[in-house]
């Protein structure tokens, strides 16, 4: 059900509950201005609660649009329920031990609600702003909503230390424990005002340009995230489209493939993770390449961590070696990839028996180890060590420290 | 497609059934409540449903 509030009067219950229950508006006012005098006026309170349960029809259909549920801000009322419920859950249980006699002074009731309510919108706070989700890894665009939410969830924060603050401040003048100190407090509140109106641009400012030069670094690493895509997938299979030029159902095979994987990654905003198991997923990834190039590969998994943002960059970063094994040393043999995940940490080796190089002397315009290999590495938090040396072969090992499965 | 139960809906709806059944047997003498108790009750109930309502939001 949803309340109607383009066709109500004053919050659209009955014409919701009318458009419910196929009934005319009219007539469900009616019997609310019947059933209201008939019970002295009790029926209002549950229209107030009809209104707070109840979600407005036009609010519904003008937040699906919108951004995720996930995302904090000020047209999100949830915290404010949750303190105001807190609050008066705080105020019912006072007035029941006021009613079994369990009391002390009548002083402590509005300290302790506003301190109830300023707690739970701290930890609402607190729990949005944890570290964990904040630094969890995430796509860039993902990060920027936590962080543009973070500005408003600070603010919001204020309030419940205002709240706590408060509830103090009148739990000591309603016991004259301020009297003596009215001079000091007043003194202290009169600077900290004068200070806030004096630091607020320059704070205003300051907020401004960090928020800035957050936007700009999300922007490159969007950007860079879509470099290394499109060298791992698009690049690579032109290289592979020129190699076998002779062979035009391959070439066209080759060109379906990368289409499909191309289209799915534009345009499938729910892309699901490619396997649930992160062995499964450098498996598969091993699977491919050696499809794909034609050279052996043999995989020594030992256990398991779930897919999430960060292993999928480890898959990546992984069929990058690979591929790069598979065009640089195409004939030396096997190619090793050797994966060690638990413990939170996953860490993979991939070894080549080719001709190696030397790391230092890659030109400036390959971006497949730099980007593709070492950059998604540290952009999702873990590292990437080349060992190379010319005419001993390649390892590259990669580290991420993850969540336990 | 699929109706979903709205939880916060089902419990608010039982709550308030629960206040008008207090109600109607202290008006009925059957149950002998003060003032002070009634406030508590309606007071309780309210911040429970909002409470609901707010940490139902997220999910």
């Amino acid at each position: 059900m949803r309340r109607d509030t383009e066709r109500g009067i004053v919050a659209g219950v009955c014409a919701g509950l009318g458009q419910r229950l196929g009934i005319d508006p009219i007539l469900i006012r009616v019997a609310f201005v019947v059933i209201t005098i008939a019970t002295a006026g009790f029926a209002v309170i549950g229209y107030a609660l009809a209104w707070l349960v109840i979600p407005a029809e036009s609010a519904a259909r003008s937040a699906a649009p919108r951004a995720p549920r996930t995302a904090t801000g000020w047209a999100r009322p949830a915290n404010w329920k949750v303190a105001a419920g807190t609050g008066m859950l705080s105020l019912s249980l006072l007035l029941v031990l006021r009613e079994l006699g369990i009391w002390w002074s009548d002083a402590l009731v509005w300290p302790l609600v506003l301190a109830a309510s300023g707690g739970a919108l701290l930890w609402r706070q607190s729990r949005v702003m944890s570290p964990a989700l904040d630094e969890a890894p995430g796509t860039a665009s993902t990060r920027a909503t936590r962080r543009r939410g973070n500005l408003a969830d600070l603010y919001r924060g204020g309030f419940g230390v205002a709240l706590v603050i408060g509830a103090v401040l009148l739990f000591l003048s309603a016991n004259d424990a301020l009297g003596q100190t009215r001079d000091v407090v007043l003194t202290a509140i009169a600077a900290i005002f004068a200070l806030a109106l004096i630091l607020a641009p320059f704070l205003w400012r300051l907020g401004r340009n960090l928020a800035a030069e957050r936007a700009a670094r999300i922007r490159s690493q969007e950007r860079a995230e879509l470099a290394a895509h499109l060298h791992d997938s698009v690049l690579q299979t032109l290289t592979l489209v020129q190699k076998r030029a002779g062979d035009p159902r391959e070439v066209a095979q080759l060109a379906r493939r990368q289409e499909r994987e191309l289209r799915s990654w534009l345009f499938d905003a729910k892309r699901a993770p490619p396997s649930e198991s992160l062995a499964t997923a450098l498996d598969a990834a091993a699977v491919d390449v050696e499809e794909a190039h034609g050279v052996p590969i043999e995989t020594v998994v030992v256990g398991d961590l779930p897919v999430d943002e960060r292993a999928e960059a480890v898959v990546a970063a992984a069929r990058e070696a690979l591929v790069n094994a598979a065009k640089f040393a195409p004939d030396a043999g096997e190619i090793a990839v050797y994966a060690e995940l638990g413990e939170g940490r996953a860490q993979v080796f991939v070894r080549d028996r080719g001709p190696g190089f030397d790391p230092g002397t890659v030109p400036g315009d390959r971006r497949g180890v730099r980007e593709s290999i070492v950059g998604r590495m540290e952009r999702f938090g873990g590292k990437a060590e080349i060992r190379s040396r010319p005419g001993a072969g390649t390892e590259i090992e990669l580290t991420m420290e993850m969540a336990e499965a | 497609m699929t109706a979903r139960t709205d939880r916060v809906s089902l419990v608010a709806g039982v709550l308030i059934i629960v206040i008008g059944v207090v109600m109607m047997l202290d008006q009925s003498s059957d149950l002998e409540l003060s003032g002070g108790v009634l406030a508590a009750l309606f007071v309780g109930v309210f911040g429970l449903i909002l409470l609901l309502s707010g940490l139902f939001e997220d999910r």
